[in-house]
């Protein structure tokens, strides 16, 4: 199995490196490295710092989410050059499109195959299990813990300690299902920006090394990389969001171009974002029903 | 001074080393430390686990310069093998952002383990594949053996053992030489782990090199730490740092910028 995008691309990128940027060996490696590692965590990057820095002040966590793919996504073209996300074939343009479109049904269904089976399987696990179990979260233990003073000492006694983000920041550090209850403009935005960040930098990145091995577990590596970043909505939706690596993936490399895979991605959550409308409206006159 | 012995030596002398000091020596060493926190509780501005947490990590730093030291007497190594004069400014700017990269990353790893944690068949309220229920004080126990019942309680974890040094430290120095302190005991560890054992150990090419180093720099994270869970999120995140560090100090061998990154990774996870 021989896996590259089209020579086309792979020729673009060699040019814009060659003659571009001219940047030393040891500085692109640095910029890969970098590249790699902040594109792989962006989702995790963003709740930090929504998390910490930003949640206090009002800041909502998509707006972080968005400005941190944005930047990404150019360095991506800075460091690899736009081929395979600003550039491309022509071919792909009506048929790619169509293919997108088709891919994006067929997610659709898997994805919504795969949340009613392990809907089921939860709901089978709640009736065997019953309700509630003496807890208390250790959390709570620990905040009860106070600091050994010296004797004599009060509380209000000395200088003030500086309070550190990571103890400000209230939450799991992650991102919940309400932050993804935005307008339909934010959920495309962030089909199109993840599309371009795992498609469009992780996986022209996976297809660099030389030897056909290391090609592939580059490849699977992205994939496995894209649904696992959905673990902060549990493991089924890690399971769920398989069909769409998968397939997006496959259409970037069939078609030599991210187009296509930002518009079943587009697709899918625009899908999602009508399923969350309707349920919200539901939900609404069901509450002001008599 | 021992350079030229045989690798399977240099690798014995390698992994004795770590537990030898890292273990050992720094016992002493924080024995010592608390010793004097006590004596300077009389300070009543700062309570004994602040106190302590500085002494600690700076007795720390200290010692790891000390160690550096031994370790390149003891190796034969010139300072020159270690690269700690590549200065590139752009490299160094770079380094900054592999450091949040691998954070990222790190932290993500560290969601991942605590998922698989709270899902696990078996646990209270969520019975293994035989169905099994457990009464409820039995499910309580359970779940304090079984570690923490939700994210909360991983992350109140993550702020023990000896990462509760630089939290302390932190909190209490003025920030230019907390992060001064911080940084000489990770530059020593960078030193150490990517300098000295790739100058010592190279000969046996990239995969070995590579192997010896991480599992040295995982194996040092859990020295201290009250438990196994505790322990997870410095090695995890031990593990993606040495990755990255060992594969870019063999492609550019230049310390400052892996330095650099150390540093952002600590100040990220504790700022």
């Amino acid at each position: 199995m021989h896996l590259t995008l089209t020579p086309e691309i792979t020729h673009t990128s060699e040019i814009t490196f060659a003659s571009g940027i001219g940047l030393t060996p040891d500085t692109r490696t640095y910029m890969w490295a970098a590249l790699a590692l902040c594109s792989a965590s962006c989702l995790t990057l963003a709740a930090h710092l929504r998390t910490r820095w930003l949640a206090h002040r009002g800041v909502r966590f998509m707006p972080v989410h968005v400005c941190l793919m944005t930047v990404l996504t150019a360095a991506g073209i800075a460091a690899l050059g736009p081929g395979g996300i600003a550039t491309g074939p022509l071919w792909p343009g009506a048929a790619g499109l169509a293919a997108g479109a088709a891919c994006g049904l067929l997610v659709i269904w898997s994805d919504g195959a795969v949340t009613r089976w392990s809907a089921g399987r939860a709901r089978a696990r709640t009736t065997t299990a019953g309700r509630g179990s003496a807890r208390r979260p250790q959390e709570a233990r620990v905040r009860s813990m106070r600091p050994v003073r010296a004797p004599g000492a009060s509380p209000g006694d000395g200088p003030r300690r500086r309070v550190m983000g990571i103890a400000k920041g209230r939450g799991g550090y992650v991102p919940t299902a309400e932050d993804y209850r935005v307008g339909l403009g934010w959920l495309l935005a962030v089909a199109v920006l993840e599309e371009l960040v795992f498609r469009g930098v992780l996986l022209r990145m996976a297809l660099r090394p030389g030897h056909d091995g290391l090609r592939v577990a580059g490849v699977v590596g992205v994939v496995v990389m894209f649904a696992l970043s959905h673990i902060f909505f549990g493991w089924a939706q890690v399971l769920a969001k398989l069909p769409l690596s998968v397939l997006a993936t496959t259409a970037t490399l069939i078609t030599g171009s991210v187009w296509a895979a930002a518009v079943t991605h587009m697709v899918f959550n625009a899908y999602v974002w009508r399923r969350q409308t309707a349920l919200r409206i539901g939900y609404r006159r069901k509450e002001a029903a008599p | 001074m021992t350079a030229h012995w045989p690798w399977a030596v240099r690798l014995a002398l390698a992994t004795a080393f770590v537990p030898v000091y890292y273990w050992w020596c720094k016992r002493l060493l924080f024995t010592g430390a608390r010793r004097w926190a006590h004596r300077f509780t009389k300070d009543r501005r700062y309570d004994r686990s602040e106190i302590g947490g500085v002494m600690e990590l700076s007795a720390a730093a200290v010692s790891h310069v000390l160690a550096v030291a031994v370790l390149l007497w003891l190796t034969g190594l010139p300072l020159s093998a270690i690269h700690l004069d590549s200065l590139d400014p752009v490299l160094l700017v770079l380094g900054v952002l592999v450091g949040i990269g691998e954070m990222g990353i790190a932290s993500f790893l560290c969601r991942l383990v605590i998922e698989a944690s709270l899902h696990r068949p078996g646990r209270p309220g969520r019975p293994g594949r035989r169905g099994s229920r457990l009464p409820a004080a039995a499910s309580a126990g359970t779940a304090r053996l079984g570690g923490p019942r939700d994210v909360g309680g991983w992350i109140a974890m993550s702020r023990g053992g000896w990462l509760r040094h630089h939290f302390k430290t932190v909190e209490v120095l003025p920030l230019p030489l907390a992060v001064t302190v911080m940084a000489v005991q990770v530059g020593c560890e960078e030193t150490v782990f990517r300098g000295v054992l790739f100058g010592y150990l190279g000969s046996a090419g990239l995969p070995a090199t590579l192997a010896v180093s991480v599992v040295l720099f995982v194996l040092m994270q859990c020295f201290f730490m009250g438990s196994w869970r505790a322990a997870m999120f410095p090695m995890v995140g031990a593990l993606v740092m040495g990755i990255a560090h060992g594969l870019l100090f063999w492609a550019v061998p230049a310390l400052p910028p892996l330095i650099v990154a150390h540093v952002t990774f600590f100040l990220f996870a504790v700022l």
